[in-house]
């Protein structure tokens, strides 16, 4: 009988032990906000009228992913808006897929994050406007509905992907025909040895063997080096001129590419092309109503545009596309003044005189600061010289002018320099040049600070077939090729008599 | 120091010849007592003769029957027996004599006849009764409490078998007295408890009552502080409860006995006294089982909940979304090579709790015969903690022997050695500390090294991408312990010269060691950066040692003239002498973690240090007693004490140059109820009103702190000696008056007993430190600039409610309230302690927490633009607010959060505190219950300030899921913000909880074995739960904790181990 209240004693302690008594904690925990308890998935089903939306979502099995917790956000398009879309992407789960990822963002985005307006990178890769208001050109009816992984709005507006300007240009029909052409023709591919597949180690060199076709990575080379259009990241307004706007302004520079003399010349049209097009890209999205009558490409050159020559607007992903019958570029901004530093030379006739060399930095009167070379001191050879590799001068005469500055004695008293142009002899190269535009020996006065052109130049040594020439007593250059230029002091060994110097060499195309 | 001890023992030959002189003169009072005393023995004898008998009736309380054989006497006069009817005759002197009912098996009774001539029954209770009559050792003598004229508590631990190995003597008190606030630390096992007696009267000294065991000082004290964070070493875990047979708690004045430390009132230990003279022995083995409840978890996030939480705190880190979502833990790819690796949903606060099993086992062996009396008790516990790898075990022994060397000298001896080593972890919120670590670990990493594939390496996971440590490297390769020891013993030789003189004198010492180890790993905890350098493992060891000598010497006098005037007096000295001494060396980055003794440190980071502290005191005392009819009762101390430590123009009584503290103290009480008006008032048992005033002091202001003394300083390389303080001559002790009013009643022959007593302590000349100018290369000086004032209640009911043969139930019910107010102040001044602040100011109570006022949280960019408040931060600037952030209450009207807006936000001190204890008893089985409460305290719940603090990758509450993401939303949880720039988590009433709690703290049942069998005295059963049931709005994990004994630093949770509940089963045998 003892025993059994023993027994009843003992599970009344064991009951009292197991009580709970951390309630204290339900109140701080439960959310005031019941939406917190929801996730995306459940906040959209809840919605009756988001049930299309919801419904392409479990189609794509999306309900795990808007379920999980990972933070996203949905621009959920209400039924409505869904109604306008054309039903063959729904049927194409792929094509349903990239709609859907377009209205889905990883981590959390509110209206309030977003006061100036952002790019959002969608879960297929494209980037969407989001501001304050609207998201793309769709206005949010219903905005940040939070649940527990993320945040909702409610938009009026489908967001299907969009192109970006390189798929537009890809996708061009009819018109620009030529743009289309020379773009497409840029793309090309190149092995990336990191992503290729190791076969093995060649034994003799080291070097890991690669399996061909493995590694490749496409790219264009016109994205690569002008404007990334193929990029979501970047935004751009781009410009694609009719075959008929496309072929006057290549016409209009051709000459200066011209490498052979008298036939038809591919390379020269390549080259103008790229002259033409390098100017069409505009960085940022310059909306229509905005379109002054010049914007700056993304090269600095001027881009003058007529409005009412606009055929055709597009809003790409990645920036705006306007299809145009008219870029009137001047030929001044396209064919530019080629300038040579100086103190960049490329060799010297020598290399053992490191000691003569100066390469200056100074204040001129103005206060502006150059950079020059001078080639000066003792043991300084009899008419040494710095050579110049110029490369793709363009094909025309040439204003040669030149900033040379001597202020280096203290009773004032002149130097006398001269300036030659050559060929490309490999043979030759920096033991000697033999030039086929020679200018005289010129004064450098003492602090001259002023640009001084050169005139009279002859031919010491004329070839048959030479690319450069002398014309009017100055450079010619027949065909768009490459050139060695020489700066050369006096023909002397004295100390101080010898020196020679430059701030820069201007090269400016004489333009007809 | 050599000035002192002359002066000491000028005094102390003072005393003894004043003592000598005394006897010499009272030498003819002695006789004329004598022939005093014949006289009256001649008168009485025709008394007795002529016979005023009274006769009376005494039965059983419980089942009425007649109590037969029970001594029945009139002090020295005469004595009867009851018969087996319960009946006794006995010749009285007049009939208001006093009769004394003895007898074994029932509690000890006082009949005051009152000129009654006829009484009703008496009822007689058990021997354990919790009776008025009810014997106190008081502090020179034994005294029944009736006569008492002090507020004086007993509590009789019956041997506390019943109570669980954890239990030790100053947790035991917890509930018991009604006035001592008992506030465990933590559940740390060894952690002990901080007491409190009737509040606070020192800021800087110590707060915590004089422990007296067996006569001799038992120091409570810590000298130096602990290796490992938020460890205190608890001596009273030296100190074995099953040895301990009754407390005596002196509340008021009566204190002033032990002079300067006496201002927090003294606690006397009794232990294994007066064994009887057949042999005994008791054998104790327990069992327990420890556990943390499932529900007493805080709610952390889990995986799911945190990753969400991870993104937005990132969000708001500056990361773009594409860096955060490309951080690998937000991957889902089950192909990425560290999908596995941050794909896990580790519950790492569960990990870090661990359930134990404890095992103690306890012999005692008791017996002797007329000449020697001994007691040996042996113990061996072995307690576990609640987090993995700690625990403590201990070894206790102690000696208690009697010896009668001839008729008039007794020699009583006192020895107890025990050792303990506990195994333990830093705790409180530290990169080391494995509790914290488990808090704040994020949900998504797991113990142990992974490959891609999910493989788990034997390797513990190191430090994660957040930068947080892996706690499990920590349980399972840190080496932290504390070995401990002390040994207590004493030796006290009394004459009696005759029945009423006597001479004793106790010699004592304390010989105490504490040693600590200290090793944490390098692999899986993340750097610190110190002053020196980046540290990675780090190696300390400590010791800290302690040698006391203690001497109490007394000359004692009791005398009862005409059976009216009791007079007893005692003349006494104590003599103490204190070393302590603490050597610390802390090292960091030995080259391996398996080199983990301290040595093998980088020796350019090595620190090492230490402290020496000596001080001697010197205590006259004297106290008379005096007593009329045993109805009015007087009682007078002074006490006269050097120190060493009190400065040589100090505010005392002069002697030789030295000052001394003179403290003297008064009592008085009435025992109404003695009166013949109230004779007929049979319902009444006892009714006394008791008053007391008097001086006490607190020497605890600095071994040196009076003096000038140098420190050494080490300048680029080149050692010295500075100055190391401002000696203040004038430095003396606290001195804390102590005025108590109060009254004891008992009702219903004892069934309903009642004390009650309103107090003021009033602290005066009050150790300060007021900051030095900066010129003086000091910090503070110290000087008796301030003051404090305490004053209170207490009420103490206990009652027998039901009261069968078969069935007993006992109710009691204590409570007490205390408000605490500081009465003066050199200047208001701040402290902080783990991110409070705490605001010391005239007129406020000590411990205030100061800090920011909070409504709330702006719901919108708009709301908290509108209002255009800014928040000064760390570097002074201030940050606009914004939609989410806390609503702080800008006080001056400034618009700019900042220090000008502090106020008092909390109060640590609670309303009232006390506790209900029940007893059941059905037969052979009874069942008791401790139940504790505390209301109106606030707390400062640094746990959930670390937790909600949104403002990292550490790991959150599930509160923190309702936190504030965009305008209009409904909550009160601000908004995630990495690095908190606008200070939403400055120290503001967020983070005050009320730490008002009620507990079912001890439930245990007793079952008492019917045995037949001869060998065996008695079996009994135990089984007892502790800390079954919190109520509790609190949302830390516990609502009781002490950091520190610091007041300043009261209910601050700092994140120590939380206490967890435990189930004991065990058996008791007698032999």
């Amino acid at each position: 009988m003892n025993h059994i209240k023993i027994k009843i004693l003992v599970l009344m302690v064991l009951m009292a032990a197991g009580i709970s008594c951390k309630k204290q904690w339900d109140s701080q925990s439960a959310g005031t906000d019941q939406q917190l308890n929801q996730n995306l998935m459940q906040a959209i089903s809840a919605q009756s009228n988001l049930s299309t939306f919801a419904g392409y979502l479990s189609k794509l099995g999306y309900d795990k992913l808007l379920s999980s917790s990972l933070t996203y956000t949905v621009w959920a398009p209400d039924n409505q808006a869904l109604s306008a879309i054309d039903q063959s992407i729904v049927a194409d789960t792929a094509k349903l897929r990239a709609f859907v990822n377009n209205h889905i963002a990883k981590q959390s985005f509110f209206t309030a994050d977003a006061k100036t307006g952002i790019r959002v990178r969608t879960l297929g890769g494209k980037r969407i406007t989001f501001t304050s208001t609207g998201v793309e050109d769709a206005t949010i009816t219903t905005p940040n509905r939070y649940v527990a992984n993320g945040v909702l709005h409610i938009i009026n507006k489908a967001l299907p992907p969009k192109m970006n300007i390189y798929e537009f240009i890809k996708n061009l029909t009819g018109t620009g025909q030529l743009v289309r052409t020379y773009i497409l023709g840029q793309d090309t591919s190149y092995t990336d040895t990191t992503k290729a597949t190791v076969s093995g180690i060649d034994k003799t060199t080291g070097k890991p063997i690669l399996v061909a076709g493995t590694g490749l990575v496409s790219m264009n080379k016109y994205a690569a080096r002008v404007a990334n259009i193929q990029s979501e990241d970047s935004l751009y307004t781009f410009f694609v001129l009719t075959d008929n706007a496309y072929n006057n302004e290549r016409n209009k520079i051709s000459k200066y590419f011209k490498t052979v003399s008298g036939s038809v010349d591919t390379t020269m049209n390549m080259l103008a092309a790229l002259n033409v097009l390098k100017d069409v890209a505009v960085k940022g999205v310059v909306l229509p109503a905005n379109l002054p009558a010049s914007l700056k490409s993304v090269n600095g050159v001027p881009v003058p545009i007529d409005k009412s020559t606009i055929l055709q607007t597009y809003q790409a992903s990645n920036g705006i596309v306007y299809v145009i019958d008219k870029m009137d570029f001047a030929v001044s901004d396209k064919i530019t003044p080629i300038i040579i530093q100086g103190e960049a030379p490329t060799f010297f006739a020598r290399t053992d005189r490191r000691s003569n060399y100066a390469y200056r930095v100074k204040n001129d009167p103005n206060g502006i600061t150059y950079h020059d070379l001078m080639v000066s001191g003792s043991g300084l050879p009899a008419a040494y010289y710095a050579g110049y590799r110029l490369s793709n001068l363009y094909t025309c005469q040439y204003k040669v002018i030149w900033r040379a500055i001597n202020d280096f004695y203290t009773t004032n008293t002149n130097i006398s320099q001269r300036l030659g142009f050559s060929m490309i002899r490999n043979t030759v190269g920096r033991d000697g040049f033999l030039p086929l535009v020679q200018f005289p020996y010129t004064n450098v006065t003492p602090l001259n600070y002023n640009e001084v052109t050169l005139t009279g130049a002859t031919n010491p040594n004329p070839t048959a077939g030479g690319t450069i020439s002398v014309v009017s007593g100055t450079l010619s250059v027949d065909k768009y090729s490459s050139v060695d230029m020489f700066l050369q002091g006096a023909n002397s060994t004295t100390v101080n008599a010898n020196i020679f110097t430059a701030d820069y060499i201007k090269l400016i195309p004489i333009l007809n | 120091m050599h000035k002192f001890t002359l002066s000491a023992i000028s005094i102390f030959s003072c005393c003894v010849l004043y003592g000598v002189s005394a006897n010499a003169q009272q030498t003819d009072a002695i006789s004329a007592a004598r022939k005093d005393s014949l006289a009256l023995y001649k008168a009485d004898s025709t008394r007795r003769a002529q016979g005023s008998k009274f006769t009376g009736f005494l039965r059983d309380a419980a089942t009425g029957k007649p109590v037969s054989g029970m001594n029945i006497s009139v002090e020295a006069y005469s004595a009867a027996l009851s018969d087996d009817k319960g009946r006794f005759t006995i010749s009285v002197p007049n009939y208001d004599a006093v009769l004394v009912v003895k007898g074994q098996g029932y509690q000890l009774k006082e009949i005051p006849l009152k000129g009654r001539k006829k009484l009703p029954d008496v009822l007689l209770f058990e021997e354990s009764f919790n009776s008025v009559y009810d014997e106190a050792n008081l502090v020179t003598r034994p005294m029944a409490m009736n006569r008492t004229s002090n507020a004086v508590n007993i509590v009789n631990t019956q041997g506390s078998w019943e109570n669980t190995s954890a239990e030790m003597p100053d947790t035991y008190l917890q509930g018991k007295v009604a006035g001592l606030s008992v506030v465990r630390r933590s559940g740390s096992p060894n952690a002990g408890a901080n007491l409190f007696l009737r509040g606070f009267s020192s800021l800087f000294g110590t707060n915590a009552p004089l422990v007296i065991v067996d006569g001799m000082i038992y120091d409570t004290n810590q000298y130096g502080s602990s290796l490992m964070s938020g460890h205190t070493r608890n001596p009273f875990g030296n100190l074995d409860l099953r040895d301990i047979q009754s407390f005596t708690v002196l509340k008021d004045a009566s204190a002033s006995v032990y002079g300067t430390k006496g201002a927090n009132g003294v606690i006397l230990i009794t232990t294994n006294s007066h064994p009887e003279l057949a042999t005994r022995i008791d054998l104790g083995i327990y069992g327990e089982y420890n556990y943390m409840g499932n529900n007493r978890m805080l709610p952390l996030m889990k995986a799911g909940d945190y990753r969400l939480y991870l993104a937005d705190v990132l969000k708001s880190s500056g990361m773009t979304p594409e860096q955060v979502a490309a951080q690998p833990y937000f991957n889902d790819n089950p192909s990425s090579p560290t999908y596995a690796m941050y794909h896990n949903d580790r519950n790492w606060q569960k990990q870090a709790f661990k359930n134990g099993f404890n095992q103690n086992y306890n012999l005692r062996v008791s017996g002797g015969d007329n000449v020697a009396r001994y007691v040996l008790s042996l113990g061996y516990a072995n307690n576990k903690g609640i987090t993995q790898n700690t625990g403590v075990t201990k070894f206790n022994t102690r000696f208690n022997a009697d010896l009668n060397i001839s008729r008039h000298l007794t020699v009583n001896a006192n020895l107890s050695f025990n050792y303990a080593q506990q195994n333990l972890f830093d705790q409180t919120a530290s990169e080391t500390s494995p509790l914290y670590l488990s808090m704040i670990k994020s949900p998504l990493v797991g113990v142990n090294d992974v490959n891609a594939q999910g493989v788990p390496s034997p390797n513990l996971a190191d430090v994660d991408a957040f930068g947080i440590g892996n706690p499990q490297a920590v349980f399972n390769k840190a080496k932290e312990n504390d070995q401990n020891y002390r040994f207590l013993g004493g030796l006290n030789f009394k004459y009696d010269f005759n029945k009423s003189w006597a001479v004793q004198t106790l010699i004592g010492l304390t010989a105490d060691k504490v040693r600590e180890n200290y090793f944490v790993p390098r692999a899986g905890v993340a750097n610190d950066t110190t002053a020196n350098g980046v540290v990675d493992s780090r190696l300390g060891s400590q010791v800290q040692r302690l040698f006391n000598i203690y001497s109490d010497t007394r000359v004692t006098f009791n005398h009862t003239y005409n059976r009216i005037h009791y007079i007893g007096l005692n003349l006494g000295v104590r003599f103490s002498s204190f070393n302590t001494e603490t050597n610390y060396n802390q090292s960091y980055n030995s080259a391996i973690d398996q080199l983990i003794t301290v040595g093998n440190g980088d020796p350019l980071l090595n620190r090492t240090g230490g402290e020496l502290g000596k001080y001697r005191w010197l205590n006259n005392y004297f106290t008379g007693d005096y007593r009329l009819y045993n109805k009015y009762i007087f009682n007078v101390t002074v006490a006269a004490d050097a120190s060493s430590r009190f400065g040589d123009r100090a505010d005392g009584m002069d002697i030789g140059g030295k000052k001394m503290a003179l403290l003297p103290a008064v009592s008085a009480a009435w025992i109404v109820s003695s009166e013949k008006f109230l004779a007929d008032v049979n319902m009444l048992e006892m009714l006394k009103l008791r008053a007391s005033y008097g001086l006490t002091g607190n020497d605890d202001i600095g071994n040196y702190a009076s003096k000038q003394y140098y420190i050494s300083q080490n300048w680029l390389g080149m050692q010295g000696l500075i100055r190391g303080n401002v000696g203040n001559p004038y430095l003396q002790w606290e001195v804390n008056k102590k005025l108590d009013l109060g009254l004891d009643a008992s009702f219903f022959q004892e069934r309903i007993g009642l004390t009650f007593d309103y107090f003021r302590n009033t602290t005066s000349h009050m150790i300060t430190r007021s900051t030095a100018p900066t010129v003086s290369g000091l910090e503070y000086v110290v000087s008796n600039g301030g003051g404090m004032k305490t004053d209170g209640y207490e009420l103490a009911i206990n009652g027998r409610i039901i009261n069968n043969s078969k069935f007993k139930w006992d109710l009691g019910f204590n409570i007490y309230t205390y408000r605490n107010r500081i009465t003066a102040l050199p200047s208001t001044y701040l402290s902080s302690y783990y991110g409070a602040t705490i605001l010391t100011q005239v007129g406020a109570p000590a411990g205030l927490f100061y800090g920011y006022r909070t409504d709330g949280i702006y719901r919108s960019n708009a709301e908290a633009a509108a209002a255009g408040i800014s928040v000064r931060n760390s570097q002074g600037i201030p940050v606009a607010q914004q939609g989410g952030d806390v609503k702080f209450v800008d006080v001056n009207g400034d618009h700019i959060i900042d220090d000008a807006d502090r106020q008092a936000i909390g109060n640590p001190n609670p309303d009232f505190s006390g506790a209900i204890t029940t007893g059941f008893t059905y037969g052979r089985v009874s069942l008791n219950a401790l139940i504790t409460f505390s209301k109106g305290n606030k707390v400062y719940n640094e746990t959930r300030r670390l937790l909600e603090s949104e403002s990292g990758p550490q790991n959150q509450l599930t509160s923190v899921n309702n936190r504030w993401r965009v305008d209009g939303q409904q909550t009160n949880m601000p908004r995630a913000a990495y690095g908190d720039p606008t200070m939403n988590n400055s120290f503001s009433d967020r983070w005050i909880e009320d730490g008002s709690y009620l507990r079912l703290r001890t439930l245990s049942v007793t079952y008492d074995v019917p045995l037949r069998y001869k060998g065996f005295k008695y079996l009994k059963v135990y089984a007892t739960g502790n800390n079954l049931l919190t109520f509790t709005k609190y949302l830390g994990y516990d609502p009781e904790f002490a950091p520190t004994g610091n007041l300043l630093t009261n209910g601050i949770d700092n994140l120590l181990d939380p206490q967890f509940k435990t189930i004991m089963l065990g058996v008791r045998i007698g032999i």
